[in-house]
């Protein structure tokens, strides 16, 4: 009996360890709050003409009024201690300062802990012109703070990432945390949305199907006139029911992940999918602040490494891969831009070979003479094909996410005509950079 | 061993935290007019309990957006000030073209809650018109009122048809919010 109860109890604990403490890539976090920190800074920045109005004792809110508006328990404000102007203005510019650090992950411990005070301080003073996504924003913020591993994606990773690349040409292992901080965020989101789902149950309108035309004629949120949103009222009782139904999905999330693994469904995938939709449809046709954008950056914290291997698939499908690129390891430029290149290459689309290393040339490029090469940069495709110098950057843009934005403009007009000139620019003087300075 | 013991406290801990944390928010996220008997009963003996960690943390949230059902309540501003014959003049309406996409809807945001939701509360409102005095640059003493301008968005079932849209138009009535004077 005692044996079975031992086991049991095991069986339990082993449960419970896997659910909060089974290792996964720190990448989602580390994307998360860089995505987060950055549209705190923006949705901060369009605050600037208020933040007197918004913040101080000149605004539509003193310091003895807020109690109005707001609880005298359990409550603190950085803002609580004056309401001058330039106390309000230094404390929000600190707070600018603090995203921005979180955002390019220079000291992103501290400044993602300062982010997250500094916020809550400014939301706790004057809560009147909060809506739901300044909540998502402290939400997330809050799970941030308290995460491990959220220095993935970060300046100062990047730093000892080139001190690995210089000593052993290899980047570091990448970033692991424990599963908790994804759980709290997890279940952060599922709250979120079914006590959502729940509040809507208590009224008519979205059961009856006709809450989406109501909402989209309010024009204090309302981004088009009301000629253009006419054209969608054909399908308002659809787009009702659908988000219903999807905010019901959020409750498959709470089936354990194996069983749908067992299923083949891509169940977390399909729901966020669906949010993506939803919160995107918002963003375009009204104007409810930060909401859909900080979700979007919450919902990136929710993927793993099957999300990211399923894109590569995906992407992948559309390539012939892999991207040979030809560098010159003699010269510091090329080997920093080689490693910048490796660490744009999320989808390991590419093969980077130092073509003075004659032996590694030799396996990829024997017919490609070194002088040649060392003109330029080269790249060889499957088909054996070569592109060279400012055609193979532009080639390889498509093939890294971070410069996709980049990519398109790469074709305007006159652009690669002053890029092919700035490339051979650059390539002639490259020797010239010496102690990793230019 | 040590090490281990720590290891093992530490990461109980941290299991038990994420618990509270996870039932903390659940608990206080609740609607807190749901009919249900155990909502109701959590809501009355257990959430209490949570109450202050989620306010210290300021992890306060309810996500009613748009719920139960959605706004239909659409409020615009009309400010007047009196002239020197002791005649009101109209000074300019705060409507959805007032301010640029950026500011309006946070805007409206903080003009409902001082000029509307906290009626109860006559401070916000006469903070709000000195506001207006100082934006709309009037002068000192003058004489101010600003009316709610309401309409409401009409609740057709089923949901209407695109025809049925076009021919909508809001029609809006006038209520006075408040009226005082600008500060000397």
């Amino acid at each position: 009996m005692n044996a079975i109860r031992r086991a049991i109890s095991g069986r339990v604990l082993s449960g419970v360890e896997a659910f909060f403490f089974a290792r996964r890539s720190a990448w989602p976090f580390g994307l998360m709050r860089a995505t987060w920190a950055g549209v705190a800074l923006i949705f901060l920045l369009r605050q600037w003409f208020d933040v007197t109005a918004f913040y101080s004792d000149d605004g539509f809110l003193p310091r003895d009024l807020v109690y109005l508006v707001t609880r005298d328990d359990w409550r603190f404000s950085i803002l609580d201690y004056s309401g001058e102007v330039w106390y309000v203005w230094a404390w929000y510019i600190t707070m600018l300062v603090a995203f921005a650090c979180s955002m390019l992950g220079i000291a992103p411990r501290t400044s993602t802990i300062a982010s997250f005070l500094l916020l809550s301080s400014f939301h706790e003073r004057d809560a009147m012109t909060l809506g739901g996504g300044d909540t998502v924003l402290r939400n997330v913020g809050f799970i941030l703070a308290i995460a491990p591993g959220i220095e993935a994606f970060s300046f100062s990773r990047l730093r000892r990432h080139y001190a690995s690349w210089k000593k052993t040409k290899t980047l570091l292992p990448p970033v692991t945390m424990s599963a908790w901080p994804y759980r709290l965020l997890l279940w952060q989101m599922m709250v979120l949305y079914i006590t959502s789902l729940w509040w809507k149950l208590l009224g008519d309108m979205w059961l009856d199907g006709t809450a989406v035309g109501a909402a989209l004629h309010h024009s204090i949120f309302l981004n088009w006139p009301y000629g253009v949103i006419n054209e969608f009222m054909p399908f308002a009782a659809y787009l009702t029911h659908a988000t219903v139904f999807w905010e019901a999905s959020w409750l498959l999330l709470l089936v354990p992940a194996t069983v749908w693994k067992w299923t083949n469904i891509p169940v977390k995938r399909l729901v966020l999918a669906g949010g993506l939709a939803f919160h995107g449809g918002i963003a375009v046709f009204m104007d409810v602040g930060v909401f859909p954008y900080v979700l979007f950056a919450a919902y990136l914290g929710l993927l793993d490494d099957g999300d990211r291997a399923w894109l590569k698939r995906l992407i992948d499908r559309r390539s012939a891969l892999p991207i040979v690129v030809l560098y010159d390891g003699s010269c510091r430029l090329c080997r920093r831009s080689a490693f910048g290149l490796r660490i744009m290459d999320t989808f390991s689309h590419l093969h980077l070979v130092d073509f003075r290393n004659a032996a590694e040339k030799k396996k990829v490029a024997p017919h490609l003479d070194e002088a040649q090469l060392d003109l330029t940069m080269h790249i060889l495709l499957p088909d054996d094909s070569v592109r060279t110098g400012f055609d193979a950057f532009r080639f390889l843009t498509w093939h890294l996410p971070t410069l996709w934005l980049a990519a398109p403009f790469l074709y305007l007009p006159g652009v690669s005509h002053l890029g092919r000139a700035m490339y051979a620019w650059v390539a002639q003087n490259r020797q010239k950079c010496a102690h990793d300075r230019c | 061993m040590i090490r281990e013991y720590l290891r093992t406290f530490a990461k109980t801990g941290i299991a038990l935290f994420c618990v509270w944390h996870m039932a903390a928010i659940g608990l206080y996220s609740m609607p807190g007019d749901s009919h249900d008997r155990v909502s109701r009963w959590l809501n009355d003996n257990v959430t209490g309990t949570f109450v202050p960690y989620v306010l210290v943390t300021s992890q306060w949230q309810q996500w009613n957006l748009f719920a139960p059902n959605p706004l239909r309540r659409i409020v615009f501003y009309r400010v007047e000030t009196q002239n020197a014959e002791g005649n009101w003049a109209y000074v300019t309406s705060v409507n959805d073209t007032t301010y640029n996409t950026w500011r309006h809807a946070v805007i409206f945001k903080l003009l409902g809650q001082v000029l509307e939701e906290n009626t109860d509360r006559p401070e916000l409102a006469e903070r709000a018109a000195q506001m207006f005095c100082r934006e709309f640059v009037l002068d000192p003493d003058a004489g101010i009122r600003i009316w709610h301008e309401l309409t409401i968005i009409p609740y057709v079932h089923p949901s209407p048809s695109k025809a049925w849209w076009n021919t909508w138009t809001p029609q809006f009535e006038s209520s006075l919010a408040i009226e005082t004077r600008c500060a000397s």
